[in-house]
């Protein structure tokens, strides 16, 4: 019967140069569909407690999901590893079209794993797989090696995901760029590949994507896009401004993090909008292989010291880093900003909190001049932001000690840093102020990753209003359906913003037209389930527990000072109860440990539950 | 008065990102104001803002003092001398 899934993993050891195609086993498929189920279930059976996550025991790997390839919208893939930033697990999803280009060549994973004694980057035409010399594009940055690659291979259509510089140079929180600008930003993957001396992957796919029932997802499909045409956040705010949509009401609602999060609102919001953005600096619209939103937007700066800059973005989550948590509202140096990281090839999100809390410190005399290298590191100041962010990427200066990342910075700057500094198992939060947003103080608290806004996308529903941001009640309930959900949306593998269209039923729908076998929405909450408890048991692996599920303790103490949500603060009571619900909920103990019967529960297996 | 400041297409209609708006008598609801507010502006700026059933449009959320009506009363929400009203096409983030 015809399947979306490929039937394979593609294996690449760089210590030995050996390439192995393994069948993709039935039995993982049913347990974990695709994508972040299947990456965070192999990155789990085949990475040993304790490793270094720069070590050549380290992995990468890509997996695509059952909608990949396909009609159905989606982005490309998802990327697991340990994460040289935090430490515990580490995963990062990205769209464009590598993803497709790695199915139509015939493999639904790609595992890359050792490290190579020279620079090297995996070219993958179809059944060819070749590792080729990089020496020529160490150096390069990211735009500069994808047009590189194409020349050498002579292919314009050949999909590229590689590091610039940063990953090169083992920053931190290095990140991994396809096609023109699709990033898989978060938690280092850039680094793992850098470590490994893996400059590039190149991949020509000249082979179909069958799905199960072709009639049938047509049919599915014209009733899919015309939901898509009928819901406000993809028919409209999406394509229209794209994520800075959201600028709006994070600042009337005053948990959008200004001055390294100590308020809410940042002055004169509107200069860095979506209608701004639209109006001043938006040339094109983008969208990812077959979806119809268009949430992308291409940027060119018009006008001043930046004049020129083109870009892909930026998104919500750069105007907060760059833009809120630096105090600066001018979009023309944000953009500036944002192609800065993304040539060097690193998260703007850990990079603008990275600079902030310089600035925050600078402000506090915890920094001065002679440590940052003669620059006047204040709130606000537009050139020592770019200059920053340039130090950073390539480990010049003070911008060797921002490459390590928040938490490991302020230990190293010392003096009281390490008080500001914001950040949950090592990873920057995304930006909503949890002050404001009770859910998402709970939601980015016990997120896979660290302060993770991806894993239950809580703070979507906080803040357009469909639940009360303010109340702490039923908030744990209502993450734990949202992080279930969303696992199996990342195991398909759909986009975020496609949230509102894709509810349970419908995911129970289209899946056997793609793959040809049908699971009850009960059945699908349960893969949801294991995933999120098996990227904990990851994490408890690796020693962390409920003393790791906290916010620094100037959210509980240090109210907003203005704006929409000024006085809140988090509870710490009503937090703690949040976190005993929750960890109920999952079956997890009073520390935050999956119980034995409840892994067993998920078809987690004895093996897994005995690590406990 | 209060504050009432607008996005998206309604600044269009507007023709201004902000107004002043008297709430005086027992006029004090967020309804009434933005039912008063649709008067004030036309057929345009009622189409966009409200359905046919007059409720507001899903593609709209509606702030008083960065507070979502939601989580107050809905158009019942009562309204007080210097409030700040925030009409927004519907918040997405990324």
């Amino acid at each position: 019967m015809p399947t979306s899934y490929a039937g394979r993993i593609l294996r690449i050891n760089l210590t030995t140069s050996k390439v192995t195609r393994e069948p993709l086993a039935g039995g993982l498929i049913k347990q974990c569909l695709g994508g972040k189920g299947i990456g965070t279930h192999l990155l789990f059976d085949e990475l040993k407690p304790g490793i270094d996550p720069l070590g050549p025991e380290n992995k990468l790997i890509f997996s695509t999901g059952p909608a990949t390839g396909t009609m159905m919208p989606h982005k490309g893939y998802i990327v697991c590893y340990k994460s040289p930033l935090t430490g515990i697990y580490g995963s990062s999803s990205s769209g464009g079209f590598f993803a497709d280009e790695l199915k139509r060549a015939g493999y639904d994973v790609l595992v890359v794993e050792g490290r190579a004694e020279k620079p090297l980057y995996l070219w993958i035409d179809d059944e060819n797989v070749q590792l080729k010399n990089a020496e020529n594009l160490w150096g390069r940055d990211t735009f500069e090696t994808n047009d590189l690659i194409k020349e050498e291979l002579g292919d314009e259509g050949v999909k590229v995901a590689r590091i610039g510089i940063a990953g090169e140079k083992l920053i931190a929180f290095a990140s991994i760029t396809n096609d023109y600008s699709r990033i898989a930003g978060r938690c280092g993957p850039g680094a793992v590949m850098g470590s490994k001396n893996l400059k590039a992957i190149a991949i020509r796919g000249t082979g179909a994507i069958e799905v199960a029932d072709i009639d049938g997802l047509i049919e599915f499909m014209q009733q899919f896009l015309k939901t898509v045409k009928e819901t406000p956040a993809t028919s409209t705010t999406y394509p229209l401004w794209g994520t800075p949509g959201g600028i709006n009401g994070a600042n009337l609602q005053g948990v959008f993090p200004t001055r390294y999060w100590h308020k809410g609102m940042l002055e004169d919001y509107e200069k860095i909008n979506g209608e701004t953005i639209r109006r001043q600096i938006v040339v094109k619209d983008k969208a990812c292989y077959t979806c119809p939103v268009n949430c992308s937007k291409m940027v060119r700066v018009k006008e001043g010291r930046y004049a020129g800059t083109v870009l892909e973005g930026p998104d919500y989550e750069t105007l907060y880093s760059l833009g809120g948590l630096a105090e600066i509202n001018d979009i023309n140096v944000i953009v500036k900003g944002n192609e800065v990281c993304d040539r060097l090839g690193m998260d703007s999100m850990t990079a603008g909190n990275a600079v902030a809390l310089a600035m925050d410190c600078y402000d506090k005399h915890i920094l001065t001049r002679k440590d940052t290298d003669g620059l006047e590191l204040t709130f606000s100041n537009k050139e020592a932001l770019i200059q920053m962010l340039e130090k950073i990427g390539n480990r010049d200066g003070f911008g060797n000690v921002l490459a390590e990342g928040t938490r490991k910075a302020a230990k190293i700057i010392g003096k009281g840093a390490e008080k500001l500094a914001v950040h949950i198992k090592g990873l920057e939060p995304a930006g909503y102020d949890p002050r404001g947003m009770k859910g998402v103080a709970l939601g980015f608290a016990v997120g896979d990753r660290g302060a993770c806004h991806m894993t239950g996308s809580i703070y979507t529903y906080e803040i357009r209003g469909s639940i009360d941001r303010l109340v702490y009640k039923g908030k744990p309930a209502f993450l734990k359906e949202l992080e279930d959900k969303f696992a199996v949306c990342d195991t398909m593998i759909f986009c975020r913003f496609l949230r509102d269209v894709t509810p349970w039923k419908t995911i129970a729908q289209v899946l056997p037209l793609l793959v040809g076998f049908q699971l009850k929405e009960a059945e699908l909450r349960v893969i949801g389930e294991r995933i999120v408890s098996l990227a904990r048991a990851f994490n408890v692996r690796e020693g962390m527990g409920r003393k790791d599920d906290y916010w620094p303790d100037r959210f509980y103490t240090d109210p907003l000072p203005d704006g929409g949500s000024k006085g809140q603060t988090i509870d710490r009571a009503e937090f703690d109860k949040m976190l005993d619900e929750y960890y109920e909920l999952r079956g997890w103990d009073e520390n935050g440990i999956p119980r034995k019967e409840s892994l067993q529960r998920l078809g987690l297996g004895d093996d897994l539950a005995e690590e406990e | 008065m209060v504050t009432v400041k607008v996005f998206g297409n309604l600044r269009k209609i507007v023709g201004a990102s902000e107004c002043r708006i008297d709430i005086g008598g027992n006029y004090n609801t967020i309804g009434h104001l933005l039912f008063s507010f649709a008067r004030q502006y036309g057929k345009q700026l009622k189409h966009e803002l409200f359905d046919s059933e007059c409720e507001i449009r899903p593609t709209y959320s509606v702030l008083v003092n960065g507070g979502n009506i939601t989580s107050f009363l809905g158009l019942e929400t009562k309204l007080k001398e210097d409030d700040v009203v925030a009409i927004l096409p519907v918040v997405e983030g990324g």
